[in-house]
């Protein structure tokens, strides 16, 4: 499997974090593993890392219940980012079982989503692999 | 008349005295004549004194004459007086006849007065009889216009005449019918007079009737009087009906809002209650992966019965979850619902090879339902038919429908271990479960959700059930319009 430089964890949830950057670890998805507290500060992160690749995520993992920016409030402030300040992928990562209403709002945004329930898996990060960042061979 | 008599009287009067005047005259002239005479007698006396004495003699003759003659002229004077006296009466007499004439003037005055304002009268009547006149004019013409109304309403009349002569001719067509009929009915009085001695027998037997109807009257009288009285019973039961009908009104609008509140409730709680149970399960992994080698065997067990209590939990939360969503987001489709069925049936292909179930699905209809909904409640309901089956058994399980006046009922009859009927009411409410997870695995939320499925429809759904021969799952589903 190919191992991503960087994946960012965009979480309130400091338990959630520490378990989904356990699972990353354990399965060897990425050399680094960055999470973040609040969309602002995710945000931040992608804008001061542009230049830097080693830094700079390829995957987002982004939880959607969140105080202050919501999960779906960081991906219309995302979409308007310059392309180099982006990520290759972002992951949903939902609270509950899968809600059709909400995969509909990203339908409308022109960005590579997929919906997971938590918690994380190593099963999930490899479909997570095939899917994104199928290996160019 | 008086005048002009008196007035020739008094010409006739004076002609006489002319006449008396002239023939004085005539007796001055013959006086003077005769004293010429005596002059000269005198004279001739004095020659003839001899005549003288002759001539007394003649004298004396003469004198006697003269007396006469005085005599005549005495008694025209007399007659002169007289007239005098006459002529005083008649002046007096005119004085008189000039005063009446005077007072006939003064009369006259007065009348010719009092023909001056019968004239004046004359001319205020004159006045009014013009306005009068103005009046009749226009009265006239009013008469005019009546007139030419007339004239339409006459011919009008004339019409209706017409009419009426038709009409007449007509009556006496129906007269000669009506003839006709009563020859008939002569007949038939002839015949009636043998037919009322038939009814003065019948009316015999009426009258006994009538004493019963009388008294069969009186027991009427007295039930419609209880009638009254339930009447107005029901009245106030109506009204007291009607009443509860409102407060159920109230009440339904006030069961929508707890209902949504409660859906509200249930995903919010299931939600937020999923997130720590997750963080326990996740730390339960964290754990074991780290420390499981340092557990002895007892350790080890207290952490699997809590990961299957995790898992229970978390199951039972997601169920939850699913019954608060159901219903959101549906629409009515038409559907085959044998096709649905059969759908179901080989989503659970393996559970009915391995329980070794025979299904017979009969004719069933197309119709308007919440798809995916509908689907689940076939899902629950074989899926249990297939669990609650007796052992050693193999489930038999017959699915039906039938045309009812306002949709269809369905049925899902099993031979499994039946129902008791005291819970044939319970096992619809939500995680309730009338067995143990050893003998039969579940988390109590399928009829429930079948149950509010079917409330989706708004049908109804119950069971029945022996243990000798199984349970049957009615539902209903009526017409319902997309």
């Amino acid at each position: 499997m190919n191992k991503l430089r960087c994946i960012m964890l965009v979480d309130d949830n400091a338990n959630d974090n520490f378990f989904h950057e356990r699972v990353i670890n354990r399965s060897h998805t990425a050399d680094l593993v960055v999470a973040k507290q609040t969309g602002e500060a995710a945000l931040e992160y992608l804008k001061a890392t542009m230049a830097n690749q080693k830094l700079h995520p390829e995957l987002i993992l982004l939880d959607i219940n969140m105080p202050g920016m919501n999960g779906w409030e960081f991906l219309e402030a995302y979409e308007k980012l310059a392309a180099a300040q982006k990520s290759k992928a972002i992951v949903v990562m939902l609270t509950t079982s899968e809600n059709p209403d909400d995969q509909k709002k990203t339908k409308a945004m022109n960005i590579a989503t997929s919906f997971k329930t938590k918690p994380l898996t190593t099963e999930m990060l490899q479909e997570i692999m095939a899917i994104h960042f199928k290996p160019t061979t | 008349m008086s005048i002009t008599i008196t007035q020739k009287e008094l010409a006739f009067q004076n002609q006489e005295k002319e006449d008396r005047a002239t023939e004085l005259s005539i007796a001055y002239k013959k006086i003077a004549s005769q004293n010429e005479e005596k002059g000269i007698r005198a004279k001739e006396l004095s020659i003839a004194n001899k005549e003288i004495a002759f001539q007394n003699k003649e004298r004396e003759k003469r004198a006697a004459e003269l007396i006469i003659a005085n005599k005549e002229l005495a008694f025209q004077n007399e007659v002169k007086e007289k007239r005098a006296a006459e002529l005083v009466i008649a002046n007096a007499e005119l004085a008189y006849q000039n005063r009446e004439k005077e007072k006939r003037a003064a009369e006259l005055s007065m009348a010719n007065i009092e023909l001056a304002y019968q004239n004046e009268e004359k001319e205020n009547r004159a006045a009014e009889l013009i306005i009068a006149n103005k009046e009749l004019a226009y009265q006239n013409e009013e008469k005019g216009k009546r007139a030419a109304e007339l004239s339409i309403a006459n011919k009008e009349l004339a019409f209706q005449n017409k009419e009426k002569e038709k009409r007449a001719a007509e009556l006496i067509i129906a007269n000669k019918e009506l003839a006709y009929q009563n020859e008939l009915n002569e007949k038939r009085a002839a015949e009636l007079v043998i037919v009322n001695e038939e009814l003065a027998f019948q009316n015999h037997e009426k009258e006994k009737r009538a004493a019963e109807l009388s008294i069969a009257n009186i027991e009427l009288a007295y039930q419609n009087e209880e009638k009254e009285h339930r009447a107005a019973e029901l009245i106030i039961a109506n009204k007291e009906l009607l009443f509860q009908n409102e407060e159920k009104e109230k009440r339904a609008i006030e069961l929508v809002i707890a209902n949504k509140g409660l859906e509200q409730f249930s995903y919010i709680a299931s939600h937020d209650l999923q997130e720590p149970l997750r963080t326990v399960s996740n730390y339960m992994l964290v754990f074991k992966e780290d420390y499981i080698d340092v557990l002895d065997e007892n350790a080890r067990q207290y952490l699997d019965s809590v990961d299957s209590a995790i898992a229970r939990m978390s199951l039972l939360i997601k169920s939850l979850l699913d019954f608060s969503r159901l219903g959101h987001n549906a629409d009515l489709v038409f559907v085959d619902s044998k096709v649905l069925v059969d759908v179901v049936l080989s989503d659970l292909e393996t559970m009915i090879k391995t329980s070794g179930a025979m299904i017979e699905v009969l004719e069933m209809p197309k119709l308007n339902v919440y798809e995916v909904e509908l689907r689940q409640v076939f899902q629950n309901l074989i899926t249990n038919a297939i669990k609650f089956r007796k052992d050693n058994i193999k489930p038999k399980i017959e699915i039906r429908s039938q045309a009812e006046d306002d949709g269809w009922k369905f049925s899902v009859s099993d031979n499994g271990i039946g129902i008791n009927p005291l819970y044939f009411e319970r096992v619809f409410d939500i995680f309730q479960r009338l067995h143990t997870d050893e003998k039969y695995e579940g988390n109590g939320i399928g009829l429930s959700n079948c149950k509010k499925i079917i409330q989706m429809h708004q049908g109804k759904i119950w069971v029945e059930a022996n243990p000798a021969q199984g349970s049957t799952f009615y539902f209903t589903i009526p017409n319902l319009t997309t």
